[in-house]
């Protein structure tokens, strides 16, 4: 999934965790965590998991995107759980559930938070580095994903990549990719220009609630 | 491609706490750094290199196994060794929230991937510097690093979870409780040796035996030949891309690689 429709979801959503602000979510997930830690049986996991895909189903949220990102941490899983041996239903289904209560809880607060609300959130403990860094690249996500859609749009009206010659395949992605990598390189530089011009000074600063 | 995007709840809590001592330690001298050499002009190249790193994983590889391209020794080449850690650590945080990775482990992913883009950085500029093949140097940097982040994931995920009873029962009790009867039982065996019926003892030896046996492990030649199979397709695809990448780049803009 994009990052761009995620965005969308997180800023232009009405549900009732949309309205909540970032921090309180955040401590939300982190009581989460720690229940999911703690939690000693199958059944708590269990009982966690039910009430997590309960609320979705009642949240407004679009379901079936939030539900396959999800199950995407079940791929490590799977290889995981197939290299133990003598493995037991319950350690098995501990384990699955566990991973997918974690993933559930930080789809909920990434389908419901903007990443700009994170960000501040998290400036109170991130170096300023950090902070500075994660705002540009938030911006330059949205700059050039209009390049690479271009792009990709191109090779698909030139015929698409094709499995049978696998090495001209690769040589035309790696093509694309380093056009876009240069073309992306630029757009930094006049980025960095044009903030220059407007007063930034090596340190970003945002409005409070 | 390259690297296990490993989920939270696997591995234990002081495996990754350590991970985040780990890059707020590295965190604290890449400050250093980028303060002494004055390197604030690159945060938009850093945070550029991040969100090509999370966008080009959404370019269709015309491959029937779901890849996607990762571009960190790319990003170490383009960066250096000490920033690329500044775009991994963001690319890591973005996809955490994304489930792709976990949160609890963004520290040990971004140690892994920090590791595999300085390899590469190293090792390209070795071997273009000895050969000046551009695409050749490329590939085996890119190799190699993978190949190394890969046992490094896989030493990280054996040390988290080699003792899978911590796991399996969360707490040390039945797995405990299980050793200390056994040992009571070898002690018990040694001091009495003579008081028991050896019939007995033969039986009580067996069946701690039994239940070692059927006791749930963690076989790391599972776990290596499974991430070989996967893992070789994976490098060989992303050496080649990041090669062509690298030497488009160097034909079209070659002060980018600063070489």
């Amino acid at each position: 999934m994009k990052i761009s429709d995620l965005d969308y979801y997180a800023t232009f959503g009405n549900t009732f965790l949309h309205k909540v602000p970032a921090k309180y979510k955040l401590l939300d997930a982190i009581i989460i965590i720690c229940a999911i830690f703690y939690a000693k049986n199958v059944y708590s996991l269990a009982i966690m998991y039910f009430l997590l895909i309960t609320y979705l189903i009642f949240s407004g949220l679009p379901r079936f995107k939030f539900f396959k990102l999800s199950l995407y941490p079940l791929i490590f899983t799977a290889m995981f759980l197939y290299s133990i041996e003598n493995l037991t239903y319950l350690t098995a289904f501990k384990l699955i559930l566990r991973v997918l209560c974690f993933s559930t809880t930080f789809i909920y607060l990434i389908f419901t938070t903007p990443y700009i609300q994170i960000f501040k959130a998290l400036s109170g403990f991130l170096p300023d580095i950090m902070v500075n860094i994660l705002f540009n690249t938030y911006r330059s996500l949205f700059i050039i994903n209009n390049t690479l859609e271009n792009l990709l749009t191109t090779i698909r009206l030139r015929g698409r990549l094709r499995l049978n010659r696998p090495i001209l395949a690769l040589k035309t992605i790696g093509n694309l990719i380093g056009f876009f990598v240069i073309k992306s390189i630029e757009t930094s530089e006049k980025m960095y220009d044009g903030i220059k011009l407007r007063g930034y000074s090596d340190n970003f600063k945002f409005l409070k609630d | 491609m390259s690297h296990l995007h490993i989920p939270d709840g696997i591995l234990p809590l002081w495996l990754w706490l350590l991970g985040y001592i780990l890059i707020a330690i590295y965190f604290i001298f890449g400050a250093f750094y980028i303060k002494k050499y004055k390197k604030q002009s690159k945060f938009p190249l850093i945070s550029i290199m991040a969100a090509l790193m999370i966008l080009t994983m959404s370019i269709p590889l015309p491959f029937p196994v779901p890849y996607h391209v990762n571009l960190s020794v790319l990003t170490g080449i383009i960066l250096g060794p000490v920033l690329a850690f500044f775009a991994v650590f963001t690319t890591n945080l973005l996809l955490a929230f994304l489930a792709h990775g976990g949160i609890t482990v963004i520290g040990l992913n971004t140690v892994v991937i920090s590791i595999e883009a300085a390899l590469g950085y190293f090792i390209f500029r070795f071997l273009y510097k000895k050969f000046n093949k551009i695409f050749f140097s490329v590939f085996i940097a890119t190799f190699l690093a993978l190949l190394f982040s890969t046992f490094l994931n896989i030493g990280i995920v054996y040390t988290g979870t080699h003792n899978l009873s911590m796991l399996a029962h969360h707490h040390h009790g039945h797995h405990g409780e299980f050793n200390h009867k056994h040992h009571q039982n070898d002690h018990n065996f040694i001091e009495h040796e003579n008081h028991h019926p050896p019939l007995m003892e033969t039986h009580e030896r067996q069946e701690g035996f039994d239940k070692h046996e059927h006791e749930e492990n963690f076989n790391i030649k599972k776990f290596l030949s499974l991430m070989f199979i996967f893992g070789f397709i994976g490098w060989i695809l992303e050496s080649s891309l990041t090669g062509f990448i690298v030497s488009y780049i160097n034909k079209v803009k070659p002060d980018i690689l600063n070489l």
